[in-house]
């Protein structure tokens, strides 16, 4: 090895071995543990070798990245604390973060220190893999061609030029050999009064499909209701579908043809209906069917349907559900949107666009203080840390509860990421604008 | 992670060093009404054990390693374990205010009407614990029997009780004290309000026509003693013939002992829906409650709206004049004046109506006012405006503490219950349980919560009385899933801290 340290990139790290080490830290044995479990318990020697008062010193050091990691824990310090490895000059850092962290020593340690030298052990645990250096990610989609210096989104997806919410990661640009961390940096570019609360993340991936035609239904894709053009619309048109009923009743549907299903790969989407405009009932609640023509594969719990909001999320659906052998073609599917106002009263629904949302890596953002034009929202999955940076003072705070997993690549794999967002009166504006710029650090389980 | 336990005097002066330091072993919370339950152990010197018996109903308080408070309550129960010795002193048994609710024995052997002795005090406990009441009820018992039973039972109930247990193995000298949240003293006093409700059941005989062309009113005093909002109106009525007028009844004022000017008009009732050959009582409400004064005579008045030999209708009357307000009466219209609706059992004397006149306020209101009734130790009570209505009228023999559960599950006009917390200075607060369509509180893949603030919440800062989801997983959205995965509410919590 050709470096070890500890510490984190906030404090600095302290070398136990290797190039650049100063006394009274002499070198230090990392005892690896190597199994299939998430997490793994190992220990480091580290020699020490020096004044009283320089092993005292390096102790107190140790004993601070201790200290470092129970604040980290109880959300009171920014950074993990790390095992930082080099295996040669030339390679990059690898890190692992490392919790329960306790320092022992050799039973007559005390009496070795004051002649100049101890060896301690500090004893952890980490997550089974080392991350590599942070990278960054040239982003691709509608909006332009490998853009690192922040990728213009926009708030919803269709024919229009540069309308989309999706950027892509090409697999070529992410060399990892486990799912990978994600990081990134979402500028909210709306300026006036205009205002982001909640932000919808996802993240899609296959090992060659780069497109994103599957994940959006517009209003010729579903069936029923009426049609009407509108240029404020999604694809320019958005769809009236009106009833009278007690029971549920079919709202619209739509079809999940051959190529799209085998593109879709058996993962999790959360249908997302986005309403044209917003309705007033009270009793309006919603499920989804996945269904091969008239036989039905799954139902869904259902989903109250708020007034006043501007969208509407579903349960999560799996596409194709179940696993299967995949020896043949996948049968194509219909997704049905059911309805059920409790009334029974004549409602009237209009909407613009169902996206399946993918849910393989996924956050939500639960704004309770608003986001305003140029502040960013940083979501580390590295660190496993959320802020927004504000604007104006550049100051980073927080304004999200953030509900969700990890945001992960997945190795070998294209990778398209999701965003929705939506204003303080809970709609999901078209025209909001968002910049986005994005980082991964590769990850491995052997150094 | 370190609790630190401060017992105060049961005045709330701070006492010179106790003898031993307590350790938590376990500490409850609950949404309605805070800190619920404690548990506290130490082990102390032999001959310093029986000091603690004098911690019974003392402050109580549980910080963090912060100065944060975590807990707080009084001493309830004290048990002391040493050798083969189990010692338990009480409050649960201390009783210092006592009354007797009983049924006379006439001379015939008949239990006759009921009566109550009042409650007698020991003031000396009182002044020492607070107010313990208990209601002793019986049957058969004249009022000697009733008198001494309350002055026994007081002697003996009004200071704590002691309990000797043997045990069967020799113990460490070991003091344990059970601790409740001030929430429960509300239930050391019974609570009752005869406001709001005025009544007359009779049993006297009696009827009344009206509406057939002799009498055109009938009226009914009584006082309130309380401001009070008057919702609904019951009369025993039934039709003669076939009327088809809407009936409706009045609040008026009083002039010279007569009704007077129209306050307020309740909603019609269908006449002819009224039976033929029984009395029924009949609803009338007013579609807004009209505010009543304290101390002020009133009058429910019914107007027939028709006046007709053949068709109109007959009420209830009680000639027995059972009213328990003194100097209220009924009264009829009848020939361009007022007069005293006539008897025929007690010629000369004033029949009153059989009726009822049901009063409703907020019950955020009353739980304040009921709070405030059973208020020993809080220093100040904040009150909630629920948005839903009901009777004040309390004379079930329950509690403080049983009335306010009962209104606070009742819950406000969102269709949420009420909750309530007491703050470490013994604050008492009534709010509105949360919109479960927006969790505060989150759990972690660890087990742990936080909040959105994503600060994590230690064990013995529990989030009760806030709704909580998980956040490790992005299936749930809120608000959209409130019937599928409908979030979390924190009702109670129990802690036990690692020894």
């Amino acid at each position: 090895m050709y470096q070890i340290a500890l510490g984190d990139e906030l404090a600095g790290y302290t070398v136990i071995d290797g190039a650049s080490i100063a006394p009274p830290f002499v070198n230090s044995t990392v005892y690896f543990t190597f199994s299939g479990d998430p997490f793994v318990q190992e220990h480091i020697d580290i020699q020490l070798k020096g004044t009283s008062a320089q092993i005292a010193a390096a102790l107190a050091t140790l004993e601070l990245v201790i200290q470092r990691s129970l604040l980290y824990d109880h959300a009171a310090y920014g950074s993990p604390q790390y095992l930082r490895c080099k295996t040669e000059a030339t390679a990059d850092d690898y890190y692992t973060p490392i919790t329960e962290v306790f320092l022992a020593a050799n039973p007559a340690g005390y009496l070795t220190q004051p002649v100049g030298s101890k060896v301690v052990t500090l004893h952890y645990t980490r997550p089974n893999y080392f991350d590599g250096p942070k990278t960054n990610l040239p982003l691709t989609g509608r909006g332009g061609t490998d853009v690192t210096t922040g990728y213009p989104l926009v708030n919803h997806t269709d024919s229009g030029a540069g309308d989309g919410s999706t950027a892509l990661i090409k697999k070529a640009d992410v060399l990892t050999g486990l799912p990978a961390p994600l990081r990134i940096e979402y500028t909210f570019n709306v300026g006036g009064a205009a205002a982001c609360k909640d932000i919808f993340v996802g993240v899609y991936h296959h090992p060659t499909y780069d497109g994103d035609a599957p994940f959006f239904f517009y209003y010729d894709d579903l069936a029923g209701g009426a049609d009407t053009a509108d240029g404020s619309a999604i694809e320019g048109n958005y769809k009236t579908i009106s009833w009278t009923s007690t029971a549920w009743e079919v709202f619209t549907y739509g079809l999940v043809d051959l190529g799209d299903i085998d593109v879709l790969n058996g993962a999790s989407y959360r249908p997302i209906l986005h309403l044209f405009s917003t309705h007033a009932y009270d009793d309006l609640y919603f499920r989804v069917q996945v269904q091969r023509f008239s036989q039905v594969l799954f139902v869904s719990e259902p989903v109250y349907s708020p007034p006043g909001y501007g969208y509407l999320l579903l349960p999560p659906i799996q596409l194709p559900p179940n696993y299967l052998l995949r020896e043949e073609a996948l049968a194509k599917v219909h997704i049905y949107i059911y309805a059920l106002r409790q009334s029974g009263a004549l409602t009237s629904i209009d909407i613009d666009c169902l996206t399946l949302f993918p849910l393989h890596y996924a956050a939500t953002f639960n704004g309770f203080i608003n986001m305003s034009y140029l502040e960013t929202l940083v979501d580390d999955s590295h660190r496993n840390r959320f802020c927004v940076w504000n604007a104006t003072t550049e100051g980073e705070t927080v304004c999200q509860a953030r509900v969700g997993g990890p945001l992960l690549l997945f190795p070998g794999s294209n990778s398209r990421l999701f965003f929705y967002c939506t204003n303080a009166s809970n709609l999901m504006p078209i025209t909001y604008l968002a910049t986005l710029k994005a980082t991964y650090r590769p990850r491995g389980r052997l150094l | 992670m370190t609790l630190n336990v401060t017992i105060d005097n049961r005045d709330f002066s701070s006492p010179p060093l106790r003898p031993a330091s307590f350790m938590v072993d376990r500490l409850t919370w609950s949404a309605f009404g805070g800190p619920d339950q404690g548990v506290l152990l130490a082990t102390a010197p032999v001959d310093k054990l029986f000091e603690f018996t004098s911690l019974l109903r003392c402050p109580v308080m549980v910080n963090d390693q912060e100065a944060q408070p975590v807990w707080w309550g009084y001493v309830s129960k004290i048990t002391i374990l040493f050798t083969k010795v189990q010692f338990t002193i009480s409050l649960e048994d201390l009783y210092n205010r006592v009354n007797v609710k009983y049924a006379f024995v006439s001379p015939d052997n008949r239990a006759a009407d009921e009566s109550e002795t009042g409650f007698a005090e020991h003031t000396r406990s009182t002044a020492e614990y607070g107010s313990r009441e208990i209601v002793l009820h019986r049957k058969n018992i004249d009022d000697d029997f009733a008198l001494n039973l309350r002055d026994t039972f007081l002697e003996i109930s009004a200071l704590p009780r002691l309990v000797l247990s043997p045990l069967q193995d020799d113990r460490v000298a070991q003091i344990k004290l059970d601790c409740q949240g001030w929430f429960h003293t509300l239930d050391w006093v019974f609570y009752e309000n005869l406001e709001g409700f005025y009544a007359n059941h009779g049993p006297g005989p009696g009827s009344l026509a009206f509406g057939d062309g002799s009498t055109s009113y009938v009226a009914q005093s009584f006082l309130p003693g309380a401001a009070v909002d008057v919702k609904y109106a019951y009369l025993l009525l039934r039709k003669v013939g076939s009327p088809t007028s809407n009936l409706s009844v009045q609040i008026r004022d009083d002039s010279g002992g007569n009704p007077n000017a129209v306050l307020a008009t309740s909603q019609t009732v269908a006449g002819s829906t009224f039976p033929q050959y029984n009395y029924t009582w009949q609803r009338f409400e007013f579609a807004s409650a009209y505010s009543l004064s304290a101390g002020t005579r009133y009058w429910l008045v019914i107007d027939p709206n028709t006046s007709s030999g053949a068709n109109y209708y007959q009420l209830r009357t009680d000639e027995n004049c059972s009213y328990y307000q003194d100097n209220q009466y009924g009264k009829r219209y009848s020939g361009g004046a007022w007069g005293y609706i006539p008897s025929i059992t007690d010629p000369g004397s004033r029949p009153d109506l059989m009726f009822r006149v049901v009063c409703v306020t907020d019950t955020g209101d009353q739980i304040t006012a009921i709070a405030a009734a059973g208020d020993q130790f809080f220093t100040k009570i904040t009150e909630i405006s629920s948005g839903v209505s009901a009777s004040p009228y309390r004379v079930h023999g329950y509690s403080c503490f049983e009335e306010i559960t009962n209104l606070m599950a009742l819950g406000t006009s969102n269709q949420r219950l009420i909750l309530a917390d007491v703050n470490p200075q013994r604050h008492l607060a009534f709010y509105e349980q949360p919109d479960p369509a927006i969790p505060t509180v989150y759990m972690d893949s660890g087990g742990r919560y936080f909040t959105r603030y994503m600060k994590v919440l230690k064990p013995y800062h529990p989030p009760v009385g806030q709704f909580a989801i998980l956040s490790g997983v992005d299936r749930l959205a809120m608000p959209f899933d409130r019937l599928r995965a409908p979030s979390c509410f924190v009702d109670h919590v129990d802690y036990r801290p690692p020894l």
